[in-house]
């Protein structure tokens, strides 16, 4: 399960746009430095599921 | 001639018109001298011209000339003759120390004040040039020089305080840059920002791209700071979903962005820009792609690339 499935699967409300690379609320990423895909932007006003983190 | 009193009813004789010619002229009766001599009134409109191998003076004093009176002074020996100011006065804008074959002309302005217009014999510059392309300069104070022109690519430039033409240490505008490669394309997780990566270069001429590690990076090498031009393509399939950004981070910071609001056909980001970049600085590409699922980034072959250019310091 990729981390945008993990969120949507907490908050199933979110769309597209909350996730934009510009105007999104939620921002992913990926260093492609082998340690996968992290949370590098939460401005979403419900706090970050449990088991996730802000950063690498 | 001297200079005459007319009077009148008095006949000019053939010789008086001709001397009067030759004055008019500049030339005229002229007085030889090999040392030091001062002027006197019957040299007004007369040749004073000076010979010596040793320095000497010709002396200028009040009282002697009227205004308008002129007096030719020539100096034809290897010793400096220098025109003085004896109880006269004596002023130019120029040199009153006259070098072989230098000559002037002494005019009053009244009789106790002239002017002296030299001419100096180095004045016109002797032409020097020989062969199509030559290029004069002064190889010592007035001293014109002769430089042949250089050979093809060759530029202009100072060796020991002179020009000369010089072929560039560095071969000019040799480019230097790097264009990174991929072999496959990358897969890209739905919204995800995605750093690309690159396996392989078409170019590398400063080692600004490894291979082996940290290869989504062009980072600047050691002497090559300056001003670079970025250049960054991927291609993705086509869908009608969501949006295509394609951005150019230096140092971990977007500084250029491109969208694109994709169809089914298959499509294309482009970004370029323009950077400031310090040695050790790097630029990466990332792309963002929203289809709603995991899409390939096509970086391989004709539909991707990462480029830098180096325009200049």
């Amino acid at each position: 399960m990729t981390l945008y499935e993990q969120i949507m699967a907490v908050y199933p409300e979110l769309t597209a746009e909350d996730f934009d690379y510009r105007f999104g609320t939620i921002g992913l990423s990926d260093d492609s430095d082998g340690l996968g895909a992290y949370i590098s932007k939460w401005n979403y006003s419900k706090p970050i599921p449990d088991g996730l983190k802000l950063g690498k | 001639m001297a200079k005459q009193t007319f009077t009148t009813g008095q006949i000019l004789t053939a010789a008086q018109m001709t001397s009067l010619q030759q004055t008019a002229m500049g030339g005229g009766s002229t007085t030889a001298k090999t040392a030091s001599y001062t002027l006197v009134a019957t040299d007004a409109g007369t040749v004073v011209q000076m010979n010596s191998a040793s320095a000497t003076t010709i002396t200028v004093n009040t009282g002697l000339f009227a205004a308008g009176d002129t007096v030719q002074i020539q100096n034809v020996g290897s010793g400096v003759c220098t025109v003085t100011a004896g109880t006269a006065t004596v002023s130019t804008s120029a040199t009153l120390a006259l070098k072989q074959y230098d000559a002037g002309s002494l005019y009053f302005n009244s009789t106790s004040a002239a002017i002296f217009f030299a001419v100096d014999a180095a004045d016109g510059m002797a032409n020097v040039l020989t062969t199509t392309g030559d290029t004069i300069y002064s190889s010592s104070g007035t001293t014109a020089a002769r430089l042949g022109i250089g050979s093809t690519g060759q530029v202009l430039t100072v060796a020991s305080g002179i020009p000369s033409w010089a072929t560039p240490s560095s071969g000019g505008s040799s480019f230097v840059g790097v264009k990174c490669t991929q072999s496959t394309n990358q897969s890209i997780t739905n919204a995800t920002t995605t750093v690309l990566t690159w396996d392989g270069e078409d170019f590398d001429t400063d080692a600004f791209h490894s291979t082996s590690s940290n290869t989504g990076r062009i980072t600047i090498p050691s002497g090559k700071a300056g001003y670079y031009r970025i250049l960054g393509l991927v291609s993705s399939d086509g869908s009608a979903t969501g949006t295509r950004y394609l951005m150019v981070y230096k140092n971990g910071t977007s500084v250029a962005e491109s969208i694109l609001t994709p169809s089914t056909i298959f499509p294309s980001n482009t970004v370029s820009t323009v950077l400031n970049l310090a040695v050790a600085d790097y630029v990466e590409l990332r792309y963002n792609q929203s289809s709603g699922s995991t899409q390939p980034a096509y970086t391989n072959g004709v539909y991707g690339t990462f480029t830098a250019q180096f325009l200049g310091a």
